[in-house]
């Protein structure tokens, strides 16, 4: 027994690698993570990283869970406005001083929630500093501020323009640091809560759509219309009423201006405004009763309010 | 998984590894008997840690002993085995990162490249001792299982810990298999050939005081190893 | 359980059963009934209960088999690196099967034992220095050897030596009145050419106590003359005991433990009733061994030391060319090529390598010395009792062949060796290869070489 006791741990060892790896998936799909993340790359002006860098799903943290708040990670501005958005506490910490405390915050936390049967994150070296880069660290989308997402700012919650135009540095330019300093300080200290209009996670700014969708048609004939799909698909309006054709067709496809193009069966203007097809806007709200339909303005308002 | 196996496995297996090795320093210096060895290690105890003290350092110095310089291509590769064997596993800064979350103890860390080339070199030993083994007749006719399964166990850890540290196909799955094989490694060393980690210092010392004592080290400057 | 008439468990402790055992020539009969010897496995389990403790366990578990004790072994090399003469593989595959099957072993098994024991170690201790762990094959083999010996695996020239220990405290049967005849005899001999010169037999309270080797008086009764002229040339108040003078120690090399303890007991005992300050000790390297470096365990001396300080023949003669005297005649030096063989019991084995080169440089214009030498020098080839066992004979001078292209390679024709095993291995390797050599014991040579005191000239004719 103990001539062979070397060789039957090392087989015991081999076994149980392969078991191991016959067993082992990784818990979670890089494609999951694959959205809004930040290069956690702050060592690297301190010199050479000796890991790759850790590529920090921001999104899966943000998720209001119930003690994973902000102030986990983040401290609040000196000035008591709104939080420093850098991780917190790493003020004139030396390189290996802001390791030690990233690792002990994000394993640490890791390990409790682990312990505490919460959704949690790696612990292990490669779970965070992967080698792989999953893909361009910059949002996808920029930030599309629009007319109406500026009307939405300057009406609704009614901010002076100073807020964001500083007048003597007004030809800043809302840079990536920037312009979260402003934004989400703001939307955290902002009076509303309610994140649907004032966003914290990354996709509720950096979004492929912007909640408002400008049909801004000819001008001359009318201001833009700040059309918002949202609500009428909970207005319960189902898809094909408006897209009557392949959801992907666009309605000046077919319906053109009826002023350039005379031979137009259904110009652009009727096909929004006509009484008489539930399909467009005037006929449908007049049928469903909704709006005054004989106010242009209700649809029609270059610096309205918003359409609810 | 992960919990559980830097959880109470590791503390199973530090607890194995120390307690056992512990066990045979302790064992071994008990059963030292001066009149079966012939060696009065209480009579001249001076003479004794003298001829310990320079028998274990002459054998830890590279080329510091007539065998380790008549093979200087052997020698090169023990060294490389056994300086990355021991440094890499205790200064490894992601080792310190553990060490410091879970007991608070912090030691000094080897950069990154350098722990990477110690481990290369570890590999790179490994191999060319297992070569060594199988074409040089007087050390294949030496060999067993237990020098086979020896080299396993001590070489695996290194071997994923690369694999893990380079993320080379599943960088997770390496580095579960990195902390199973450590753990087997410290294991197995109370109860394998890789006992020689402590009695390496207890043979040699007594070696070196059988040398200090009674083989010429109080007529002479003393052996020469 | 069945034992022969002469190879038995039993040791040799009578005269009458030496004679027995001395009549079956060569051992024939006594080789033939080993092969039904049983093996009393109890027996055998109680002694590796009792002796093999963590020294032994830990070289033999923890030898990490890197096969670095190869090239240090000279039979190995002798034997074009046959594997089955790497030490770690000697002793595994004896020892290590012994103590791994915790005794059940069969008596094919023992004599396989004997002959490894016997005829591919010569207790040179050369690996020991070798291995980086520390582990001594040699001292393993001894400790294998002391096995086979209470399990009656001896070689027959094994088992007679033993006996002559037990009978007549000597390695060849020598008594006491035979020893002090022939000291008288050569202090008459040479008081004739030394006027004055004595050798005092038991005289109390000398400086030095002389010790030999039973040879001397046996055989070669001149070198004991030649030590009396020296001494006497030296002015040292010396004696010789007449009983406990024989250094020497087959039985150490039988592995018959009590014997050699019975052996050292009685020099010491000596040491005792006449109270010299030092003794020295022939040129005998495993009497050294034997008497001044693990006597005192086997006598159970707690701090490992005889009882009074003793050197070798070669520590006394450095002594007396350091302290002047003795005096070399410059004119009388060793003009051609010499060579000196490091002895492995008093050389690798008790840190004497200084004393000699000191010795050298003073008698020799052209010193040679073999490479490697000191503390690395081969053994001769015939240590640890090899050359005198007739069965390992064709071994032996397989073995011999080492230290040949040594001495070859020095191109020196005069061998300078301070030991009896050596000397005689030198001789059988002559005698074998003839390769032209000559060979000598220290003595003869400074006899012809000291400068004589004015006052001790000897009247001319």
């Amino acid at each position: 027994m103990r001539k062979r006791v070397e060789l039957t741990l090392a087989s015991i060892l081999i076994l149980l690698c392969i078991g191991l790896r016959l067993a082992h998936t990784d818990n979670i799909r890089r494609q999951d993570r694959a959205a809004h993340l930040i290069a956690l790359d702050g060592l690297a002006s301190m010199g050479e990283l000796e890991r790759p860098v850790v590529q920090f799903p921001h999104g899966m943290h943000a998720v209001g869970d119930d003690d994973a708040s902000c102030r986990t990670c983040h401290d609040v501005a000196p000035d008591g406005e709104g939080l420093l958005f850098v991780f917190k506490a790493q003020e004139g910490l030396s390189r290996e001083e802001i390791k030690a405390l990233y690792h002990d915050q994000c394993i640490g936390c890791h390990a409790d929630r682990e312990s505490a049967n919460k959704p949690t994150g790696p612990q292990m070296c490669s779970g965070c500093h992967e080698k792989e880069p999953l893909k361009s660290v910059k949002p996808m989308h920029p930030v599309d501020f629009n007319t109406p997402l500026h009307t939405l700012h300057t009406e609704k919650a009614a901010l002076a323009c100073q807020t964001c135009h500083d007048l003597p540095d007004s030809s800043a330019p809302f840079d990536q640091d920037r312009s979260h300093d402003l934004c989400l300080g703001c939307h955290l200290t902002g009076q509303s809560n309610d994140s649907a209009s004032a966003p914290l996670d990354c996709g509720g700014c950096h979004t492929s759509k912007s909640p408002l969708l400008v049909l801004d048609g000819d001008a001359s004939q009318g201001g833009q219309v700040a059309f918002d799909h949202e609500l009428h698909e909970m207005a319960d309006v189902s898809c094909e009423v408006c897209h009557h054709k392949e959801p992907e067709t666009a309605c000046r496809e077919c319906h053109t201006d009826g002023k350039t193009d005379t031979d137009v069966k259904i110009s652009i203007q009727a096909a929004m405004h006509t009484k008489k097809s539930e399909r467009s806007c005037v006929g449908c709200h007049e049928e469903m009763g909704i709006g005054d339909v004989d106010d242009c303005t209700s649809c029609h308002q270059p610096f309205g309010e918003d359409a609810s | 998984m992960y919990h559980f196996i830097t959880g109470p496995l590791l503390w199973v297996s530090f607890a194995i590894f120390f307690i056992g090795t512990l066990t045979h320093v302790v064992l071994y210096v008990k059963n030292l008997d001066w009149e079966l060895d012939r060696v009065s290690y209480g009579a001249h105890t001076l003479w004794g840690i003298r001829g310990a003290l320079r028998s274990i350092c002459l054998w830890m110095t590279p080329y510091g002993t007539r065998s380790w310089r008549i093979k200087p291509l052997y020698t090169f590769m023990f060294y490389l085995f056994h300086v990355g064997g021991v440094l890499v596993p205790l200064f490894l800064s992601a080792h310190g990162v553990i060490l410091k979350s879970r007991w608070g103890i912090s030691l000094p860390t080897l950069p990154g490249f350098v722990a990477d080339l110690l481990t290369v070199g570890v590999m790179i030993a490994v191999v060319g001792l297992s070569i060594r083994r199988c074409i040089r007749p007087e050390v294949r006719a030496l060999t067993s299982g237990r020098e086979i399964g020896t080299l396993i166990i001590a070489v695996a850890p290194f071997f994923t810990g690369f694999m893990a540290y380079h993320q080379i196909g599943g960088g997770n799955f390496w580095t579960l298999a990195h902390i199973l094989s450590g753990e087997m490694l410290l294991v197995a060393v109370p109860f394998t050939k890789l006992s020689h980690m402590v009695l390496f210092f207890c043979s040699r010392a007594q070696i070196g005081m059988d040398f200090g004592i009674k083989r010429g080290g109080m007529k002479s400057v003393g052996m020469p190893c | 359980m069945p034992e022969g008439i002469f190879c038995n468990k039993q040791p040799v402790e009578t005269k009458e059963r030496l004679h027995e055992v001395l009549g079956d020539k060569g051992g024939a009969k006594y080789y033939k009934e080993m092969e039904s010897l049983e093996v009393d496995v109890p027996a055998l389990k109680a002694l590796l209960k009792t002796s093999c403790k963590s020294r032994l366990k830990t070289w033999l578990n923890g030898c990490m088999r890197c096969g670095l004790c190869a090239d240090s072994c000279f039979l190995y090399i002798a034997n074009d690196k046959d594997y089955r003469q790497v030490p770690s593989y000697k002793i595994q595959t004896t020892l290590g099967e012994l103590v791994a099957k915790n005794g059940e072993v069969d008596t094919k098994f023992m004599i396989h034992c004997m002959d490894v024991a016997w005829s591919q170690c010569t207790c040179c201790n050369r690996c020991a220095i070798y291995c980086p762990m520390g582990i001594d094959v040699g001292v393993m083999f001894s400790y294998l050897r002391g096995i086979l010996f209470s399990q009656g695996f001896i070689p027959w020239e094994m088992k007679i030596g033993s006996g002559m220990h037990r009978v007549y405290r000597a390695q060849m049967d020598v008594t006491s009145e035979e020893w002090v005849d022939t000291c008288e005899w050569m202090a008459e001999e040479t008081e004739e050419e030394w006027p004055g010169l004595t050798i005092p037999v038991d005289k109390k309270n000398a400086d030095i106590i002389y010790t030999v080797n039973a040879r001397e008086p046996k055989h070669y009764p001149e070198d004991l003359a030649h030590a009396a002229i020296l001494f006497h040339l030296a002015g040292e108040n010396w004696t010789v005991p007449s009983e406990g003078w024989e250094e020497t120690s087959l039985a150490m090399f039988a592995g018959d433990w009590k014997a050699a303890k019975m052996q050292v007991e009685s020099v010491y005992a000596a040491i005792d009733r006449l109270k010299p300050k030092r003794m020295v000790v022939t040129e005998c390297g495993h009497a050294y061994r034997a008497t001044v470096t693990e006597g005192p365990y086997w006598a159970g001396i707690k701090d490992g030391k005889p009882p009074v300080e003793s050197l070798h023949y070669v520590e006394w003669v450095a002594e007396a060319l350091r302290t002047g005297k003795l005096k070399i005649d410059p004119a009388k030096k060793i003009k051609e090529p010499v060579t000196y063989q490091d002895s492995c019991n008093y050389i690798r084995n008790a840190g004497l390598a200084d004393d000699v080169r000191y010795i050298m440089s003073q008698i020799a214009e052209d010193f040679r010395e073999m490479i490697p030498n000191r503390e690395y020098n081969y053994c001769c080839g015939g240590g640890g009792g090899l050359n005198g066992i007739g069965r390992y004979r064709k071994e032996r001078n397989v073995g011999l062949t080492v230290k040949r292209d040594q001495i070859l390679a020095t191109e020196a024709k005069l061998v300078i060796t301070p030991c009896h095993n050596c000397w005689d291995a030198i001789r059988d390797l002559e005698e074998v290869y003839h390769i032209g050599i000559r060979w000598s014991f220290l003595k003869p040579l400074l006899v012809d070489m000291v400068l004589v005191p004015e006052h001790l000239k000897h009247l001319e004719a």
